[in-house]
């Protein structure tokens, strides 16, 4: 049954993935005016804006230069760039640990810290903790993520000397990103997993549960909060695409070589087939965690995959 | 209202005075610039202190409050003008009407937080008009869904039925009978997507690629001050803490709206 679910889940993706790829590649043939000349710029000669649009396969029919970008990208070819006229693959290659690090680490203290946060002000709503829980998610949902980075860095890192500046290389210089990019995230999912804990706590089984004489710990870890956290589960996969923008972000700030920073470079040079890749590596990548995400929810909630 | 709700809308107010009163306001020329002047902290006679080619901060936020609410205000205007027909119409006809606007949408929801419209700068190159459609792009979808799910929940409604027994041709309906009674969850929501589409705006700016840096825009007043920050923190704290501020006076003003005015929105947003 849930392998079934799998199934129908992947090939849900079939045609949004056909359609982005179709987006990616049409982006090119969207630039007004000659999009050759565009790339190459105002002083270019004609060899190298015929060359430019030869790389491109600019003069060949729309149809056939999609089957061709289509079938490359199934041989896993993404082309070349414009700049470096390397393949962008091997520098994507090189540069996604970087990424995947700070993405993953974003998204553990956010699931950590918003699910904790959320489940202490749940248990005293109207308190200190509750107050200032709901204090911090303002604060989280408020800030922008290039703002608190900066101030972060300052702060953290320059006045306080407890982090690296910028840089990558081992867990010191992860932190002060990894915390930044969670930090809307944690906010949001305070907020929810409050809302729905104090929600399950009002149900009729939390009640016989401490009539029996359960202590308080033991109905919420084990009755309440496993119903509470679906939720806050179920929106990770939302979080996700909020977590790729802050990724963007930090990496510029913090100088860290990933594909974020490599992508906003690429479109300061008007790098096109590099950020037609990137582009397309991000979205398989959110399609890949939201069909992570409702696996998950799934095996939690047999609803799911029944129903 | 709550005391907190009060001074967001303070700050909401004087935000829109200094966008559309700004040039009037006794501030200097945001863009003159003055190197004998510059990198100054805060203090008379520049309130806010200067940046490193001279410029008055204090000018550059009132005026740079135009871009920030321009853009807001312009993306969401392109969410609605583009997302409210056509959701309406797909939660009106359901079918296959209805399955091509869940294709559409999930494709433009594909593409994870501002990875669409970063795309979308790439091509049109930067710039005010073209970064606030590409910001307009990230909340059509949200704003469709909206408009699709009230319509769907209105449209066997009887005074759908009786509009129709009057011979109200279907446009008739979903622009008189239909519209007027889901304004309200609109309205709402795309009140908060304002916040989200200034914070959207400004991201893209702060990375170089959304508007020209001459601009006296917030987030690419921030980029630029990037490389003098450790010596100079006031370049950095004046444009971070004002754009933090007006986000939480549109987080606090948006939520007591949605909560006064519309239980459903928050599950939409």
């Amino acid at each position: 049954m849930l392998l079934h679910y799998v199934v129908r889940r992947v090939i849900h993706l079939i045609p949004t993935l056909l359609a982005v790829s179709f987006i990616v590649f049409a982006l090119v043939r969207m630039i007004p005016g000659d999009p050759a000349l565009a790339i190459a710029g105002p002083e270019a000669t004609p060899e190298i804006i015929a060359e430019i649009r030869e790389a491109l396969g600019l003069n060949r029919p729309l149809l056939t230069q999609y089957a061709g970008y289509l079938a490359g990208l199934l041989r896993g070819d993404l082309g070349a760039s414009i700049r470096t006229h390397q393949p962008v693959w091997a520098d994507l290659w090189l540069r996604l640990p970087a990424t995947l690090e700070l993405a993953a680490a974003g998204m553990l203290i956010s699931l950590a810290a918003g699910i904790g946060l959320g489940v202490a002000a749940a248990l005293r709503p109207g308190s200190w903790t509750d107050m200032s829980a709901r204090f911090l998610s303002l604060f989280g949902v408020s800030s922008p993520t290039f703002a608190t980075g900066l101030l972060f860095m300052l702060v953290f890192g320059y006045y306080l000397r407890l982090f690296p500046i910028a840089g990558s290389g081992g867990a010191r210089y992860l932190v002060l990103p990894a915390v930044t990019a969670a930090l809307t995230s944690v906010a949001f999912l305070t907020r929810l997993t409050r809302a729905s804990l104090i929600e399950v706590l009002a149900q009729d089984y939390v009640r016989t549960a401490r009539a029996k004489g359960l202590a308080l710990y033991t109905v919420v870890a084990k009755h309440a909060l496993p119903n509470a956290v679906i939720a806050p589960v179920t929106v990770a996969g939302l979080e996700f695409g909020r977590l790729i923008t802050g990724v963007v972000v930090l990496e510029t700030i913090f100088a860290r070589p990933g594909i974020g920073k490599m992508l906003v470079d690429a479109i300061q040079f008007r790098d096109f087939p590099v950020i037609q890749g990137l582009i397309l590596v991000f979205a398989v990548m959110f399609a890949l965690v939201n069909v992570g995400v409702d696996l998950a929810y799934a095996v939690a909630d047999p609803r799911i995959r029944l129903g | 209202m709550p005391l907190p709700v009060r001074l967001s809308c303070g700050v909401l107010g004087v935000l829109a005075l200094a966008a559309v009163f700004g040039p009037l306001l006794p501030v200097r020329n945001p863009y003159a610039q003055d190197l004998m002047a510059a990198l100054r902290p805060p203090g008379a006679p520049h309130w806010l202190g200067t940046d490193q080619l001279g410029r008055d901060l204090l000018a550059r936020i009132v005026i740079g409050s135009r871009f920030s609410l321009l853009i807001g205000l312009g993306a969401v205007a392109v969410g609605l003008t583009g997302g409210v027909p056509f959701g309406m119409v797909a939660g009106f006809y359901g079918g296959w009407v209805d399955a091509l606007f869940t294709r559409v949408i999930d494709v433009l929801l594909a593409f994870p937080g501002i990875i669409l419209a970063l795309a979308v700068v790439a091509v049109t190159g930067p710039g005010i008009g073209n970064l606030t459609f590409a910001v307009g792009l990230r909340t059509l979808p949200v704003l469709a869904r909206v408009a699709r799910g009230q319509t769907l929940a209105l449209r066997n409604r009887e005074f759908v039925d009786a509009a129709r027994a009057l011979g109200c041709r279907p446009w008739e309906i979903l622009a008189r009978h239909i519209l007027p009674n889901i304004g309200g969850s609109l309205v709402v929501v795309a009140s908060l997507q304002t916040a989200t589409a200034v914070l959207i705006g400004a991201t893209l700016t702060f990375l170089g690629v959304g508007a020209s840096p001459e601009i006296p825009e917030w987030g690419a007043m921030l980029n630029a001050a990037r490389p003098y920050m450790l010596r100079y923190p006031h370049l950095i704290l004046v444009p971070a803490l004002t754009l933090m501020v007006v986000m939480m006076a549109f987080n606090v003003a948006g939520d007591y709206l949605r909560d006064r005015l519309d239980p459903y929105a928050s599950t939409a947003s």
